[in-house]
């Protein structure tokens, strides 16, 4: 299922109900739990169909993300360990890790709560589940070790979101947003923790206008 | 769900971050080559200290050595049993007189290695005389014990010649031999007289008139020159040529 097949089912669920929505996020991310050593903060963006409840509080998002992530170091300085145990001794080998490609992309699906609302303002606190692949091409290599360098791994990643998210509604279909949100994911293999945390700006545009309802 | 359970699980969440450094070389420790000094017996010991630890413990440190500056991490590595505080030392052994070394510390946390930008020297390595606590005479041996004490001249001294060790032969214008062998070739250090030398670096085995002389007593080498040392055995036990027990000390020179 490609991009433009997925877009294209969003703008049929979305036709499909008065209160539906479509948008895209901008966002601050930075990389915390394992990534945060090796990572600089980057961009991430978001693409969703939202969908709310008639005078519900509630309303539903189903999204896709992806971060694209540049080292913070050329090169890291690691090291292993060769131990001797004829002379109970350690030789601590050097070694580095330098990273190609780090990438993370999947899709998401959430639900918030309105917890303000006044005029055309509304403030929410969300909750959801994210699924998806962390794509990692790295260069790696220990002095004086048989250990060989060079990986190309993609591992399975999902996790919970949560988020606080305000709203102004611009016109009847055009919502404005700034949003808070707090990721932690891990994996199928390794349980690695990563953890991030992104702050971005997007929109959501409601096919049928707002302004009555 | 109701809204304080969204707001609970929102908070649970947050707090579960770990902390990122802002400056990324926070994460490793970082390390500097204090000092060296050489130490009566020889040997040298090298200083370091640890500047900051990074965001994890040390888990080792220690220190490289070569003959020429800045030297690796792998070169003659030597790690650290304890840390004393943030300070750390290791005693290097086995030094030629004749060569300068470099020395230069590293340290390794949960995170990752730091090795030291700054390396310290040495040159000059040889034990102090004031370590050896007999003053013979230069060429002379000297029994000790017995009725009477017998001092001896060396009439011939060998130069030192790789065999099962390495061999010194001496003797003395009474016809007294003493047999000396190394177990590695002899450079500034002190050594032990050991009744068998295999396996044993820093050992020796001396005979006198064919007589194995027991364990214990120290054989000191002090580098000369290049080609040259001296050898000075303090109060080492032997039997001498009456088969009587007796002590002797000596002092020589020879060459490789």
């Amino acid at each position: 299922m490609n991009i433009r097949t997925i877009a294209t089912l969003l703008l049929m669920m979305a036709c499909l109900k008065a209160s539906a929505s479509v948008g895209l996020k901008l966002a601050h991310f930075d990389p915390r739990g394992d990534m945060g050593q090796y990572f600089k903060n980057t961009l991430s963006y978001e693409v969703y169909y939202s969908r709310d409840y008639g005078d519900s509080p509630f309303r539903g998002r189903i999204g896709l993300f992806y971060a694209n992530m540049k080292p913070r170091l050329d090169s890291f300085p690691v090291y292993d360990v060769r131990i001797d145990y004829s002379t109970s001794t350690n030789t601590v080998l050097p070694g580095y890790l330098a990273y190609e490609r780090y990438r993370m992309m999947g899709m998401y699906i959430d639900q918030s709560v309105r917890v303000f609302k006044r005029e055309n303002f509304s403030a929410y606190a969300g909750i959801g589940l994210a699924v998806g692949y962390l794509e990692e091409v790295y260069d790696y290599g220990i002095e004086s070790s048989i250990i060989s360098s060079g990986a190309d791994h993609t591992y399975k990643i999902g996790g919970l979101r949560t988020y606080a998210q305000a709203g102004y509604m611009l016109t009847g279909h055009i919502q404005l947003c700034a949003e808070l949100m707090h990721n932690w994911l891990t994996d199928t293999k390794w349980s690695g923790n990563y953890t991030h945390n992104t702050i971005g700006v997007g929109f959501y545009y409601y096919f049928n206008s707002q302004k009555y309802q | 769900m109701n809204k304080p359970l969204y707001i609970a699980l929102f908070i649970i969440l947050l707090s579960g971050c770990k902390k990122v450094e802002k400056d990324v070389r926070n994460y490793y420790p970082e390390v500097k080559t204090t000092s060296v000094e050489q130490l009566p017996d020889g040997t040298v010991k090298v200083t370091g200290e640890i500047i900051s630890a990074g965001n994890t413990e040390i888990y080792f440190a220690g220190f490289c050595m070569d003959t020429i500056p800045m030297p690796a991490m792998l070169s003659n590595q030597k790690e650290v049993e304890f840390l004393d505080g943030n300070r750390f030392s290791v005693i290097y052994d086995e030094l030629n007189k004749t060569r300068k070394y470099y020395f230069r510390a590293w340290a390794a946390n949960g995170n990752g290695y730091d090795i030291a930008d700054n390396d310290v020297s040495i040159d000059s390595v040889t034990i102090s005389s004031s370590i050896i606590p007999c003053n013979p005479g230069l060429d002379s041996i000297t029994f000790a014990a017995g009725p009477s004490i017998r001092h001896e001249r060396y009439l011939d001294i060998s130069n030192i010649e790789q065999g099962q060790g390495w061999n010194i032969n001496m003797y003395t214008y009474q016809s007294s031999s003493v047999y000396l062998t190394f177990a590695r070739r002899p450079i500034s250090g002190v050594y032990e007289i050991v009744s068998d030398i295999s396996g044993n670096t820093f050992t020796a085995e001396l005979m006198i008139d064919g007589y194995q002389a027991d364990a214990g007593a120290k054989v000191y080498v002090r580098e000369i020159d290049a080609n040259e040392i001296e050898i000075t055995i303090c109060d080492a036990k032997v039997y001498d040529d009456l088969f009587r027990k007796n002590t002797i000390s000596t002092r020589f020179r020879t060459r490789y």
